[in-house]
């Protein structure tokens, strides 16, 4: 059984059709990564995934259950967690804070009991502290806990944001290019993550990614897109090695220059 | 130089910092307790009205200081309060039930305009709420068997279990000044309101709240229902704001749609954005901006009028011109507020001699894009 199916989701801005009848499905445990070109509706599917955007055909399952419909803030409770690719951090809070409100889904008590800051809620917020210091202790940000993001520098930003998307135990995580704008070093902290997040805490992830190291180091299956629509998917091999993913990375070409080692 | 060194997590999820900043804060208390026998009449008086300006710069705190809803029309909703709490009084029910019965009223009737209003969002609520503050004076005066009209309501006095709370009462204690009873209801009520809305900020909505006014569109990716938050920040926020009204107007203890009109919604505002937005320190220190602000103007004048000889003629606006003033340079020279800025200060001294300028700049906010690509 597959963790996210998608079947022959369409999405059109106006005239522009972003995801041209895409069906491809997600294995639970697997690192999927969706390469293409800007603009070939990578990011869109990840904001129909969580329904930020609406569907204008097709349909999306997640374990089973159909979420073409769903209101956008139901997504995380089922066990979708995302990134974005700008950074959506909330600015005027701290790191720690920004990982707690990524707790949000896992509260079990009530506004009313908040009021009171009852028994139970000074339990659960213990609770999410002390999730949170695992999570902090986990992406090495230890230094920043007290610091306001609006401060920190871009690299720290984007690490921040994959931990606040992790915070709530998600099934499956959805990665909108993790990498871009790091240094080399910071790339590879990131493939760690990913690695450790695959095998140690058994998260299924779904990603975008421009960066091949990274795409190939990670990887267990590569999907291709051109203009919404799907190019080319299988093993990291087989995608890059594919005539059609060679010509729409390099214009036309013979595959020479694209010089992979694996 | 001092260091918070924090040994487990119940330290950190507490609402103080440190023991030294509780004994500030309790001394604060015990100080407001007893104002009644350091204080006269007339200054017990201006220490009240504080208080109820506090209570309802809180309301408009959480929703425009924490939710990021900017209200422009609150002063609608204090009257929702007041004339609730003289119509409740007049049937005989006792004022003290009333109170919160008046915070209800004026809740529900926020949850009714917010149901509507909270699919627009930044300027185009502001503008909505503002045109609900400017109708409120018209809707006082049309609906005149429950408001009185143009001439506006008495209140019967305000009597429980036969202790007068009236503002002139003499009150229980004969060294105290009077009105003192009215003053601790209102130190009360301020209490309670002000413990339940740091729990609010430490728990789990008032972080969900901050993250809508910080980026909805993460704050639904993480799960949280923006519209219910937003509609629960508005209830709570007119709950509180009509509670104030309540007991502005015993205070008053008659007035009429002037009490309400736009100008108080504004100065609200501005109230709140002197005292610095985003923090419940702001509201109490916008209010004792603004209460003590006309006394502070006649200070000054009588100093100045009696160098340049200009008689004691009254200016009409020039305490509404002095809080402009005072606004436009606040969000020019330090938009956090008067709260804002002694954060930074005592930022200072906690580094000190460690601390840089730069550490103090304002942040920069990255560009937010319309677009999720
Ligand atoms: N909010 C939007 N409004 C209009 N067009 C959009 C919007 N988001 C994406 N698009 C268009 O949809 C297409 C796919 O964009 P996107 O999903 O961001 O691509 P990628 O992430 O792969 O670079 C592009 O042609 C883009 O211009
Ligand atoms: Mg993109």
């Amino acid at each position: 059984m597959s963790l996210l199916k998608v079947n022959e989701l369409t999405m059109r801005f106006g005239g522009v059709v972003a995801v041209d009848q895409l069906s491809f499905s997600v294995e639970k445990g697997e690192v999927l990564t969706l390469i293409g070109p800007n603009g070939a509706g990578k990011s869109s599917i990840f904001n129909l995934i969580s329904r930020l955007y609406n569907a204008n055909h097709g349909s999306i399952y997640f374990n089973d259950t159909e979420i073409t419909q769903l209101p956008a803030h139901h997504i995380a409770g089922l066990g979708i967690a995302r990134t974005f690719q700008n950074t959506e951090l909330f600015e005027h809070a701290t790191v720690l804070q920004n990982i707690l409100t990524g707790c949000h889904v896992l509260r079990s008590t009530t506004a009313l009991q908040h009021l009171f800051f009852t028994k139970k809620v000074r339990h659960e917020a213990l609770e999410h502290r002390q999730r949170s210091e695992e999570i902090i202790d986990f992406f090495d940000l230890q230094s920043f806990r007290h610091s306001v993001i609006a401060g920190l520098p871009y690299g720290v930003r984007k690490v921040v944001e994959i931990a606040r998307a992790v915070a709530c135990r998600p099934a499956l995580l959805l990665l909108d290019e993790p990498t871009a704008g790091l240094s080399a070093e910071e790339s590879s902290d990131v493939a760690f993550w990913i690695d450790d997040l695959q095998k140690d805490a058994g998260m299924t992830i779904l990603m975008v990614e421009h960066n091949m190291d990274l795409v190939l180091r990670v990887s267990d299956r590569i999907i291709a897109l051109e203009d919404g629509a799907l190019l080319a998917s299988g093993s990291p091999q087989e995608v890059l090695e594919h005539p059609d993913v060679i010509a729409a990375y390099l214009g036309t070409g013979t595959g020479e220059q694209m010089d992979v080692t694996l | 130089m001092r260091h918070h060194f924090r040994t487990s997590y119940s330290q950190e999820i507490r609402s103080y910092e440190d023991g030294r900043q509780l004994m500030w804060y309790l001394l604060l208390l015990l100080v407001a307790i007893v104002a009644p026998f350091l204080l006269d009449e007339y200054l017990l008086g201006e220490a009240t009205q504080i208080l109820i300006w506090a209570l309802a710069g809180m309301g408009l705190m959480v929703l425009a200081g924490h939710t990021g809803q900017v209200s422009l029309g609150h002063g609608a909703f204090l009257a929702c309060g007041a004339y609730m709490q003289n119509f409740l009084v007049s049937l005989s029910i006792p004022f003290l039930f009333a109170l919160p019965l008046s915070g209800l009223f004026a809740g529900i009737v926020g949850v009714c305009f917010a149901v509507p209003a909270l699919r627009l969002s930044g300027v185009y609520l502001s503008i909505a709420t503002l045109a609900l503050g400017a109708i409120a004076e018209d809707i006082i005066i049309m609906l005149e068997p429950w408001t009185g009209g143009v001439e506006g309501v008495y209140l019967d006095s305000a009597v429980f279990l036969g202790i007068d709370f009236d503002r002139y009462a003499d009150g229980l204690s004969p060294l105290a000044s009077a009105g003192h009873n009215f003053y601790w209801l209102c130190l009360m009520v301020v209490l309670l309101v002000t413990i339940g809305y740091i729990n609010l900020l430490r728990s789990a909505t008032g972080r969900a709240i901050t993250a809508i006014r910080d980026s909805e569109i993460s704050a639904r990716a993480i799960g949280i229902d923006v519209a219910k938050y937003k509609t629960l920040s508005f209830a709570l926020s007119c709950f509180v704001t009509g509670i104030a009204g309540a007991l502005l107007a015993h205070f008053l203890g008659a007035f009429n749609y002037e009490a309400f009109t736009i100008l108080i919604s504004i100065q609200l505002l501005m109230m709140i954005t002197i005292g610095g937005i985003g923090y419940i320190h702001g509201a109490f220190v916008g209010a004792i901006l603004i209460v003590l602000l006309p006394l502070w103007i006649t200070i000054i004048r009588e100093h100045v009028s009696g160098f340049l000889e200009l008689g004691n003629a009254s200016i009409p606006g020039l305490d509404q011109a002095v809080i402009a003033v005072l606004l436009i340079l606040f969000i020019l020279i330090e938009p956090m507020g008067v709260y804002g800025r002694w954060l930074k200060v005592r930022g200072w001294w906690r580094l000190f001699p460690l601390a840089r300028k730069k550490m103090f700049r304002r942040h920069r906010t990255y560009l937010k894009t319309e677009r999720l690509r």
